[in-house]
């Protein structure tokens, strides 16, 4: 699997995608939460990218664990625990040394230890209007075993992302909206999603 | 006062914080170690895991400590500071289930008496805050 320059392009794509829709995750938080969605996503992205230069390539486990611990400590709230955690988590069910070889089954094992920490953390399940309503799906797409191309895997997020705009929040502070929360696109799940499909379109660039 | 839990004020407000722990203070007469956090570094709103890891070393105490927190990300944060500490101290660690305010003021006259952590939860929990 993707180590070295690779690995390192795939990041700062990331990371820059992020900072990019700063205004964006902004303006959907602001309808169903606080608006600082994309002020403090783009705050812990941009950490990533100062320290970009600084981080062993050679082992995935290493950079997943880099990008979880910045996350937590740059964003803050809410996001930085749960992106933190999944990105820590990640790392954590990864190899260390840069010297095994990390296959698709493995990364997928590592996803769900990942997925499997944010419903611990925040509590939560699909259907609840929240970043799982992408992050659950995606990984029982990779776990189906089917043959999947990265525009599939990509085009599916951003389906499940647009899937919570017609549900109801029923966690984080969206949920004090009630049935106000329905309609509008949930601000962790868009985030989830790109992350996810700026991953795929990285590694297609590659 | 080693008899005693400490107590951890987490709010999404600096000024909420520590205007409870001040309440706290108060009441406790001092007979019990109260540490607060809360906003972020640009003096608005937020929570952040290494604040609350600073707040738990500052109240720590062997018999247990109590934190208290407002809207669910304080809580997610408090879980993630709980994790950071070694197993049989984290084990003496927990996020209390009980208002900011009310439970904070509860536990401070609780916690004088020298009850336990695990008293003090349950009690907190037969009130029904």
């Amino acid at each position: 699997m993707i180590r070295g320059e690779a690995l390192k392009y795939v990041l700062q794509y990331v990371a820059r995608a992020v900072v990019e829709i700063e205004q964006e995750l902004n303006a959907l938080d602001r309808a169903i939460g606080d608006g600082d969605h994309g002020c403090n996503m783009s705050r812990g992205f941009r950490s990533v990218l100062d320290q970009a230069d600084q981080v062993n390539y050679g082992s995935l486990s290493v950079v997943m664990t880099f990008v979880g611990r910045t996350l937590m400590s740059r964003i803050g709230g809410a996001s930085g625990a749960l992106y933190g955690s999944l990105f820590v988590h990640m790392g954590n069910a990864l190899p260390e040394e840069a010297e095994t070889e990390v296959n698709f089954d493995s990364f997928v094992l590592a996803f769900e230890s990942g997925v499997d920490a944010l419903k611990e953390l925040g509590g939560s399940d699909i259907n609840q209007k929240t970043m799982l309503d992408v992050m659950i799906p995606v990984l029982n797409l990779l776990k189906s075993g089917q043959n999947l191309s990265l525009t599939t895997v990509a085009e599916f997020a951003e389906l499940q992302s647009r899937s919570t705009i017609e549900m109801r929040a029923e966690k984080g502070r969206a949920s004090f909206l009630g049935d106000r929360s329905i309609g509008h696109l949930d601000p962790g799940a868009r985030s989830s999603q790109l992350i996810i499909s700026s991953i795929c379109k990285a590694l297609t660039l590659i | 006062m080693n008899d005693n839990i400490g107590i951890v004020v987490v709010s999404h407000s600096a000024h909420v914080a520590q205007s409870v722990a001040a309440m706290s203070h108060e009441m406790s007469g001092g007979r019990i170690k109260i540490s607060h956090c809360g906003g972020n570094d640009e003096g608005g709103l937020g929570s952040h895991v290494g604040d609350i890891i600073r707040a738990i070393g500052d109240a720590w105490s062997d018999q247990g400590v109590a934190i208290f927190v407002d809207l669910g990300s304080t809580e997610m944060n408090s879980k993630l500071a709980i994790d950071s500490f070694e197993k049989d101290k984290a084990g003496k660690i927990a996020v209390m289930n009980a208002p900011l305010v009310e439970g904070v003021i509860t536990a401070t006259s609780i916690a004088t008496d020298g009850e336990s952590l695990k008293e003090i939860q349950q009690m907190l929990k037969n009130m029904g805050l």
